[in-house]
């Protein structure tokens, strides 16, 4: 893995349609169940209680909302450098990041434009799973700076 | 049994009293601190210095650590830091009314959240202090493979940092569902009731 380098700046001018954000994957263990309820005080027992997932038709504790989000959010700051700004952020849960699982957070750039002053880029965002395929379709919009 | 079954429940009666109502403000209890915005990067393998370093992020272009897009919600967690009690829900529920955690009366006690739709529109520095205000948007039926009585419910919340600067808008959809063994019972009222 690329270390990344959180002081350079990423120019609008510079960025292109169809580039790749970094992709970040993590194994949803037991230590990242326990950093889950930790990092987002969420602690709704269909996120760590495997009984009470079962009692709710759910075969397996699944990785909530503050999660997800952080994840998404770090796909797009480690990519944005100091200067970025996360202006939007959209996504659909539409399949579940269980435990056991590994999750990867992938991001394409399909947008480039100015809006009242403002550079944008805009972001294809996705959460994908091993074994599940896509779990978190979605998609952000990013303020840069520009040369 | 669920906590209302779905023979009792009007939806129409429900958007009529809850659709663009604000049922909940709150306050930070404390203000925007150091480790909890640690704990959030940490749970995902966040390193940037933006969110973690003093010294760093004092020469960057916010003049001090920001949270990370990602973490309002945490801040406000029901169920963690800030418990109901530090919040004002303008609807106080009874014991003995069902409702889902957005006050909403709801058959199922089951929720799933959905989709999430955020606006970020200003930094926000360790030391601020957030207040946030929750309005019901929409209430809807929509059956899922689990329960075919499930309720969905969204949500439009803004945050405000001290200065009454809006500095971000979330738009949530939660559904409301129930559990197998709750559905079973509610099936049985319900054949026994048409027996009848």
């Amino acid at each position: 893995m690329t270390a990344i380098n959180y002081s350079k700046e990423r120019y609008w001018d510079e960025v292109e349609i169809g580039d790749r954000l970094p992709s970040i994957s993590l194994m949803l263990d037991a230590t990242a169940m326990v950093l889950q309820v930790s990092g987002s005080q969420d602690w709704s027992l269909v996120h760590h209680d495997l009984e009470f997932a079962n009692d709710s038709g759910i075969p397996n504790i699944f990785y909530n909302t503050g999660w997800t989000t952080a994840l998404l959010g770090r796909l797009l700051t480690d990519w944005m450098g100091p200067s970025g700004w996360v202006q939007t952020m959209n996504f659909q849960m539409r399949g579940m990041n269980a435990h056991g699982t590994r999750c990867t957070a992938h991001g394409t750039v399909t947008g480039k434009r100015t809006e009242s002053n403002h550079a944008l880029v805009d972001v294809e965002i996705v959460l994908e799973n091993d074994p599940g395929g896509v779990t978190t379709p979605g998609t952000a919009t990013i303020r840069l700076p520009r040369k | 049994m669920s906590a209302i079954h779905p023979m009792d429940y009007d939806i129409d009666a429900i958007r009529k009293e809850w659709v663009n109502r604000v049922i909940r403000t709150g306050h930070g209890r404390y203000p925007v601190e150091f480790d909890p915005i640690r704990r959030h990067c940490h749970m995902v393998g966040d390193l940037n210095p933006a969110f973690l370093d003093p010294e760093l992020a004092e020469q960057g272009p916010h003049g001090a650590v920001i949270v990370p897009p990602s973490m309002l919600l945490t801040y406000f967690s029901g169920k963690g830091p800030w418990p109901p009690a530090a919040e004002k829900t303008e609807t106080p529920q009874q014991e003995d009314t069902p409702a889902s955690f957005f006050a909403v009366p709801v058959p199922g006690d089951r929720g799933i959240n959905m989709e999430v739709q955020w606006d970020f529109l200003e930094p926000v520095r360790v030391g601020d202090r957030l207040r946030m205000e929750m309005i019901i948007a929409d209430v809807f039926i929509k059956p899922i493979k689990l329960d075919p009585y499930t309720v969905w419910v969204v949500s439009e919340t803004s945050f405000f940092n001290q200065e009454d600067l809006v500095v971000a808008k979330w738009r949530n959809t939660v559904l409301f569902h129930r559990s197998p063994a709750q559905i079973a019972e509610d099936n049985a009222r319900s054949d026994a009731q048409t027996s009848t």
